[in-house]
């Protein structure tokens, strides 16, 4: 008798197709291919552990809830990847309007060798930016994205995305000059 | 000098993500999955193709909506609530001789033959198509329906300085809660409640009825003497006895740890025996264990209270909730269910504060639309 494990495994296209028509089983298994990337992401932008998790679940219930708008299903990471971006603006506009105290201690909390120091220097000088700015650069600079992805991520022209961290990298070499 | 920052970033800012963080994660976002419905509003993609039909119909709709408002302006009514009905439905809704005013004119309109009546509360009666009525008073603190045919499913928005009565053939209908029907047939009228309370009473005998039980009345209808009086006690009087009202029970004892509760408590609402699932997750906060599930567990006994109708009880368990967890995962939701429980309890100025309060903390989420509808109403 064959078992569960002995029949072909489906193909990400059709885990999409399943997950749009409700199968659960097939969105938990988008979602554990996909949640390190989307951590990654999210981290790398936010610099928070303490959000992380809370970021990644909202990410994920957006995509599950829009799973009907998916035009492409073979473009689900490029996809998750919009929403993804949009949730973490979103927080980042937020956080941004609430004391950041409490934040500040959290983040830098451990602060230990000279790589740590530059690096807590580094995002200390992003907080100062606007999402609109720190979000484009992070992933072009930091993640080693090309313009042509982080503009789709973005949901923006290229010309506007390069503009955008032109103006970003200006802004951060006369913060941590 | 940029990429000195960078690779001390990309070396020591590994995120720590394991497997574990990862069905952590899962574990607490499944009961939100459940309750999530798909929707279009987030979806990246800006390709839209029923934007410009639906645009259209809006337009068309509007045009006609303006072409009825300037006909029924044009020619002139002393009926202040005639509703713009089918002419082969005839549904009186004529007010008394000498009018007290409502606060706004109710709308009827006709859908699938059975007329829905909506009153400047947003109360509801809707009827069959055999059905008359008509609607003796609308003012605020007072509506008055005279029912004199058929079946009308009544829909009354909870609002305790306000009385809502039904009359029909001597039998007088004094609402107390939210949902119930009235059905008038030739010697006799049935009153059932879906949910709430109701006072309903004719010559002879009063009952209160709760959710789940109905009743059957004489009325005028009973037997009268030569002289045209009521006869002492005509038989039968009321038909059907009221059901004993169905309360979910606290739940059997459990003896098992906190989680194994839950976990029947999963069982039983998947398999939709959700009187049981609430009973459990009652005794499951009942406990007085410290343990983080216990704040998960008044979550989901919210949402059960709320999906079976309990708005008081569903604003309590969120509120409960808040209070073990105000900077909880489920924080930014459980405060949206409140303001929804409450509101559906009536309890429209306490909702709109917990609205406010909501849109400071969360000022751009899922709930922010919903939270402004509130405000806005």
């Amino acid at each position: 008798m064959a078992t569960l494990s002995l029949l072909p495994r489906p193909k990400k296209a059709d885990l999409v197709h399943l997950a749009r028509m409700g199968k659960e089983d097939a969105f938990k298994e988008l979602y554990f291919k996909h949640a390190g990337y989307v951590a990654r992401m999210v981290y790398a932008i936010t610099n928070s552990d303490s959000d992380l998790e809370d970021l990644v679940q909202e990410i994920f219930l957006g995509a599950y809830r829009s799973l009907p708008g998916l035009q492409d299903t073979e473009k689900f990471a490029a996809w998750l990847g919009k929403i993804a971006v949009r949730t973490i603006f979103a927080h980042l506009r937020r956080r941004r309007k609430v004391s950041t105290t409490n934040q500040d201690m959290d983040v830098y909390a451990a602060v230990d060798g000279e790589q740590e120091e530059l690096r807590c220097e580094l995002y200390r000088a992003l907080d100062s930016l606007p999402p609109k700015l720190r979000i484009p650069w992070v992933l072009h600079r930091h993640e080693k994205m090309s313009l042509g992805e982080t503009a789709e991520l973005c949901e923006i022209s290229l010309a506007t995305v390069k503009r955008l961290i032109r103006q970003a990298e200006r802004h951060l070499q006369e913060r941590l000059q | 000098m940029m990429d000195k920052y960078l690779s001390a970033s990309r070396s020591k800012g590994a995120v720590r993500w394991d497997d574990l963080r990862s069905r952590r994660t899962w574990d607490r976002m499944v009961p939100r999955l459940q309750d999530s419905e798909p929707e279009s509003e987030f979806a990246p993609s800006r390709h839209r193709p029923w934007l410009v039909p639906a645009v259209a119909a809006a337009c068309a709709a509007g045009i006609v909506v303006l072409v009825l408002v300037f006909l029924r302006s044009s020619t002139p009514s002393t009926d202040a609530f005639s509703p713009p009905v089918a002419s082969s439905r005839r549904l009186a809704l004529a007010p008394d001789p000498v009018p007290r005013r409502a606060p706004e004119t109710p709308i009827a309109v006709v859908r699938n033959g059975d007329a829905i009546l909506t009153l400047f509360d947003g109360s509801q009666a809707s009827a069959s198509a055999e059905a008359r009525f008509k609607l003796v008073s609308a003012a605020e603190h007072s509506i008055v329906i005279k029912q004199t045919r058929g079946l009308v499913a009544y829909a009354v928005t909870p609002n305790s300085r306000r009385t809502f009565v039904v009359k029909a053939h001597g039998v007088i209908v004094k609402v107390l809660g939210t949902l119930f029907s009235v059905n008038v047939g030739t010697d006799q009228v049935q009153v059932s409640v879906t949910r709430g309370r109701v006072l309903a009473s004719d010559a002879y005998r009063q009952v209160v009825l709760h959710g789940g039980e109905s009743v059957t009345l004489r009325g005028s209808f009973a037997p009268r003497d030569d002289q045209g009086r009521l006869a002492q006690n005509p038989m039968p009087m009321v038909q059907g006895t009221p059901r004993k009202r169905v309360r979910p029970a606290l739940g059997p004892v459990e003896t098992g740890s906190l989680k194994e509760i839950l976990k029947k408590v999963d069982e039983a609402r998947r398999a939709g025996r959700f009187t049981e699932a609430i009973g459990l997750l009652r005794r499951a906060t009942m406990s007085p264990d410290a343990d983080p599930d216990k704040t998960t567990a008044f979550f989901i006994l919210a949402r059960m209270e709320l999906s079976v109708g309990s708005c008081g009880a569903a604003a309590k368990a969120y509120r409960s909730y808040l209070n073990a967890a105000p900077r909880g995962t489920f924080a930014m939701d459980a405060l949206a269910g409140e303001v929804k429980a409450r509101w559906r309890c009536g309890q429209k100025a306490r909702a709109r504060a917990l609205a406010r309060e909501y849109l400071r903390r969360y000022p751009k989420t899922l709930h922010a639309s919903v939270m402004h509808g509130i405000l806005k109403e």
